[in-house]
This record gives structure tokens, C-alpha cells and sequence, in this order.
């Protein structure tokens, strides 16, 4: 029972992830207009922020070349289940602080559940060419995450945000090179 | 390997040490840099403010009610007042000092502008001063990922040009370059930061041909291969911008393309000569090329049968490459080992 070549499904998901890295500019965008200075300020820099359990897209070029197929599809697809947890921490957050800002949250929610599609092409990827689907370890968030300043929500939101971003132009690559292989 | 093990640009310092000496010796000449439109004092040597000296500059005497004792004063300098300054202690005629004056301006703020030609493996960034300071300037450049300084190599062929590789892709971290304009009047500096995606500009599509298709008036064949500089168009594939228009009109007609560096024009208008440019960028990110070469063809046109005198060739296309513009493409392949061509030790796809 040989997995038929998914060039469909890749390209498929390779669609979805382009449309996905025009949202979440957008969403990145938006996000910043509602959340006032410094963020709002032209020229904001990330000064390597990071948020722990929040999966990172940097990689170097050697290794990031040198995945295979299986360590490709999984990361992405581990990634995506984090983002999932923090955006819906990020929509909570918003709706507190920035309850009128509409379209944010509407952006939010729609971000959301494209990144679900995603993550379920990404499943279905896999299991069609044969793949283990990588366990995620549910409830990620890190300890405290309820209980921070409204400051830390927004530098919070900001990270997750940017970091999606990032996230979507390497997924974008990984199924153009994926796309080619299976070309083959 | 993506490690970066390139030397450290340090020599610029030692260069401006160097600008801003100013020995004082007896003997020999020295450099003395003023500004443009100042008064300026030059010494003669050590000599004792009652001396009587004489001035020649280049050879010339100068006029002496510029003179001070040991002290020549020039009034609002301009660039003619550059030269070779001596003195020469009265009776005696004893040559006691020669000073080099230079006339300039500290350095304006430079232009520094940053450009990824070669994506995935590097960038490189260019500077230069938007007017001219007349007097040697020396540049000081930093690179800095983040927080991280990055090391960077200088362009064995272009002057005020560095490359630098990307440490990492897919990165959140901007570059942040820094550029110090130094010289003996003066120093300014410029600060650009950018993210590793904004800068993708490729080079110009190269080798753009055009050729006739036998007994189609109307077609012309098109093809080019993607810019030597660009390293992996496999896994980083380019899409590209093709215009044409016929030399007689004004107006070009444009196709854009992915997956293929060739095209079939079809709406040619017929013995018409055409002007043809193809211009790329990565599908993904950054901006467009410049506009590659221009090439000239005209489609397949029928040998009349009966005007043997005036002859127009069927079937040759007027390709006349121009001579390979001079664009900013950096020698790479001389300075990185030989090879433009990304590679990864233990290439396991």
C-alpha cells in the first residue's frame, strides 16, 4: 500500500501557507497600530525577545537545509501546535486590553483558525507520505502566563506575532523545497 | 558552511590613525588639514617669534603681508590654496620647514545602502559620501545581528563594499549596520537597520536571447538564464518580468513568469524591430531586479523573391549583447573559496 506522490497536498498547503504570511503581516500590522507606544513607533526592533515554549523559526542555513523530509513536516507542524496555544492566549489578552479593536480580534480569530487548517494539512502531509506525526505535549503555556502585567501581554502579543511571521517564510521555503523534491 | 570565519575588518583604524597624525618634526614635510573657507596659521618649525622667514608655496613666493614672524596666515582658504609650503630662515636662506596644506571638509553623513543579491547565503553594503571631503576620509563599518556583532569580509574589487554572510535564516533579529566617515577635520556616521528579508534583490537575468521562429512573422523566442550571483534558484526559485515593445512605439508590453526562463512572444507586429528586457526577483520576498540587458530582434520575415539589391535576411535576429553592464556584482567566488554554490558539508539530500 504505497502513499500516492501528495503533489496536490503540498501544493495545496503550500497555498494556504502563502495567504497565511500575507495575514499574519497584516496581523502583525494591526496588532502594533493597537497597542501604542513604543510598539506603535516606526522602527521598533525585537532585541531578541523570545518567549519560553515558543517555538523559534531561526535556523542556520546547513541545518536548516539538512532536515529531512519527516524532521521538515514535523517541526513545522510542532511549531504551529504552539502558536495555536499563544495566539489564543494573545486573543484573550487583546480582548482585555483593546476590547474595541475590532478588527484585531477579528484578525486574531481568523489567523487562528487558518493555522488549525495548517496544522491539519500538515498532519494529513504526513500521514500520507507515511510519516509519524510528532507528539505535542498539550498545554504549553508557561507558568504564570494568566497572571502578567498588561505590559507583558502586549510585548507578549507582540513576540508571538513577529515570531508567526518568521515562522510562515520558513514554511513557505520548506514546501517550495518539499514541492521540488517531490517533482521529481 | 554557514560558520563565519572571515577576518575582522580592522585595518581602517590603523588608517586613521595614520590621517590624524600630525607630526611635528624640524625637518621634513608634514600634512596639515584645515577647513575650507578658514583662516589658517602654519608654524615654521620651532623658530623663535622674532624670526624672519621667507614663504614659497610650490616654489612660489608668497606674498608677505600674509607673514608673522615664524607665522604664515592664510585668510579663508579655498581649495587653490593647496600646496607645498616652505620657509626659509632670512638671511640665511636655510630651509627650515615644509608643510603639505590640504583643504577640505569634515565628512558629511555617508550613504550606506544594504543589498542580498546572493539569498540565501549573504548580503553586502556599500557606502560612500554624498559630497566630497577633498582630503583622505577612512570608513569604520559594524555589523551587528541583534545584539551580536557579525564579522564581515572586504570586496576584493570594490572599494567601500563589505559582505557579510546571514548567520541564520527565518530570523526575527534585524541587522543593524553602522557606518563612521573619519578624517582630519571631522567624523559623522549613519545607522540603517533592515531584517534579512527586505534587502533580497537579485541580480538581472543574464544571457537574455531572442530568435526568430522560421515562418512565423509573428513570434519572437525568447529565453535567459537566472543571474550567476543567485545560489540556489532550485530550492530559492526566482519568478521574472518580461517587457518587449517594438522600437517605434513607446509603449511596452509586459508578461510575468514563474518555473521558466523562456517565453514565446506571439503578438509581435510584423518586420518590426523589438526591444526586449527581463528583469527577476525571488517568489517570495524582497524587490525586483534592475532591468537586464536590453536586446534587440526583429520576428522571421520572408525573403522577397524579386529585389535581389536590398536584401533583408530572413531569419536573423538582431541579438546585439551589449557589453556587460557595470552592475554592482561583487567577486564572490575569488574571496569565499572558489565557488558561488551553496554547499553544507554531509549534504544528506
Amino acid at each position: 500500500m504505497s502513499a500516492p506522490l501528495p503533489v496536490t497536498s503540498i501544493s495545496q498547503t503550500y497555498s494556504l501557507a502563502v495567504l497565511l504570511r500575507t495575514n499574519t503581516a497584516q496581523l502583525l500590522t494591526t496588532y502594533l497600530k493597537y497597542q501604542g507606544s513604543p510598539f506603535s513607533d516606526r522602527g521598533l526592533s525585537d532585541h531578541g525577545l523570545q518567549l519560553t515554549g515558543l517555538p523559534v523559526a531561526a535556523a542556520s542555513f546547513c541545518a536548516w537545509r539538512q532536515q529531512s523530509v519527516e524532521e521538515r513536516l514535523g517541526e513545522n507542524f510542532k511549531a504551529y501546535s504552539a502558536y495555536i496555544e499563544f495566539l489564543q492566549l494573545v486573543t484573550d489578552d487583546q480582548t482585555v486590553l483593546n476590547p474595541t479593536a475590532l478588527d484585531l480580534l477579528k484578525l486574531l480569530r481568523k489567523t487562528h483558525s487558518r493555522i488549525r487548517m495548517l496544522i491539519g494539512k500538515l498532519a494529513g502531509l504526513m500521514t500520507g507520505l507515511g510519516l509519524t506525526i510528532p507528539e505535542v505535549a498539550v498545554d504549553r503555556l508557561p507558568a504564570g502566563s494568566l497572571s502578567a502585567s498588561d505590559w507583558e501581554r502586549k510585548i507578549r502579543g507582540y513576540v508571538v506575532c513577529l515570531g508567526l511571521t518568521n515562522w510562515l517564510e520558513r514554511t513557505v521555503r520548506d514546501l517550495t523545497f518539499l514541492k521540488k523534491k517531490h517533482r521529481q | 558552511m554557514a560558520n563565519i570565519v572571515t577576518s575582522a575588518c580592522c585595518v581602517v583604524l590603523a588608517a586613521v590613525v595614520v590621517v590624524y597624525a600630525q607630526r611635528r618634526s624640524q625637518q621634513g614635510g608634514r600634512i596639515q588639514y584645515e577647513m575650507i573657507g578658514s583662516d589658517v596659521t602654519m608654524m615654521c618649525g620651532t623658530l623663535e617669534s622674532d624670526a624672519s622667514v621667507t614663504w614659497k608655496v610650490n616654489g612660489t613666493d608668497v606674498k608677505a603681508d600674509k607673514v608673522e614672524g615664524p607665522r604664515l596666515i592664510l585668510k579663508e582658504v579655498a581649495l587653490a590654496s593647496n600646496g607645498l609650503y616652505s620657509c626659509f630662515e632670512n638671511p640665511t636662506g636655510d630651509l627650515k620647514d615644509q608643510i603639505t596644506l590640504r583643504v577640505g571638509e569634515p565628512p558629511k553623513e555617508p550613504v550606506v545602502t544594504c543589498r542580498s543579491n546572493t539569498y540565501p547565503k549573504g548580503f553586502y553594503c556599500t557606502w560612500h559620501l554624498p559630497h566630497p571631503s577633498y582630503i583622505p576620509t577612512e570608513f569604520e563599518v559594524s555589523v551587528k545581528h541583534g545584539n551580536k556583532k557579525l564579522e564581515f569580509q572586504k570586496d576584493p574589487v570594490h572599494k567601500n563594499r563589505c559582505y557579510v554572510k546571514y548567520p541564520e535564516l527565518f530570523s526575527t533579529n534585524k541587522y543593524k549596520v553602522n557606518v563612521i566617515a573619519i578624517n582630519a577635520l571631522g567624523n559623522s556616521s549613519t545607522y540603517i537597520s533592515f531584517d534579512e528579508f527586505s534587502i533580497v534583490k537579485p541580480d538581472p537575468p543574464e544571457k537574455l536571447v531572442a530568435n526568430p521562429v522560421p515562418n512565423n512573422v509573428r513570434r519572437l523566442e525568447v529565453t535567459w538564464n537566472n543571474p550567476s550571483t543567485w545560489p540556489d534558484a532550485e530550492n530559492f526559485p526566482l519568478k521574472y518580468f518580461l517587457r518587449y515593445r517594438p522600437l517605434i512605439l513607446d509603449q511596452w508590453q509586459h508578461v510575468e513568469l514563474s518555473d521558466s526562463t523562456s517565453h514565446t512572444i506571439t503578438d509581435a507586429y510584423a518586420g518590426k524591430e523589438y526591444i526586449i528586457q527581463v528583469a527577476a526577483k525571488d517568489t517570495e520576498i524582497g524587490t525586483w531586479s534592475d532591468w537586464s540587458v536590453a536586446i534587440h530582434a526583429t520576428p522571421w520575415m520572408e525573403v522577397p523573391r524579386q529585389h535581389i539589391t536590398s536584401t533583408t535576411e530572413a531569419g536573423i535576429a538582431e541579438t546585439s549583447p551589449s557589453p556587460a553592464p557595470p552592475s554592482a556584482k561583487p567577486q564572490l567566488s575569488a574571496a569565499m573559496g572558489g565557488s558561488s554554490v551553496l554547499t553544507c558539508r554531509a549534504d544528506s539530500l
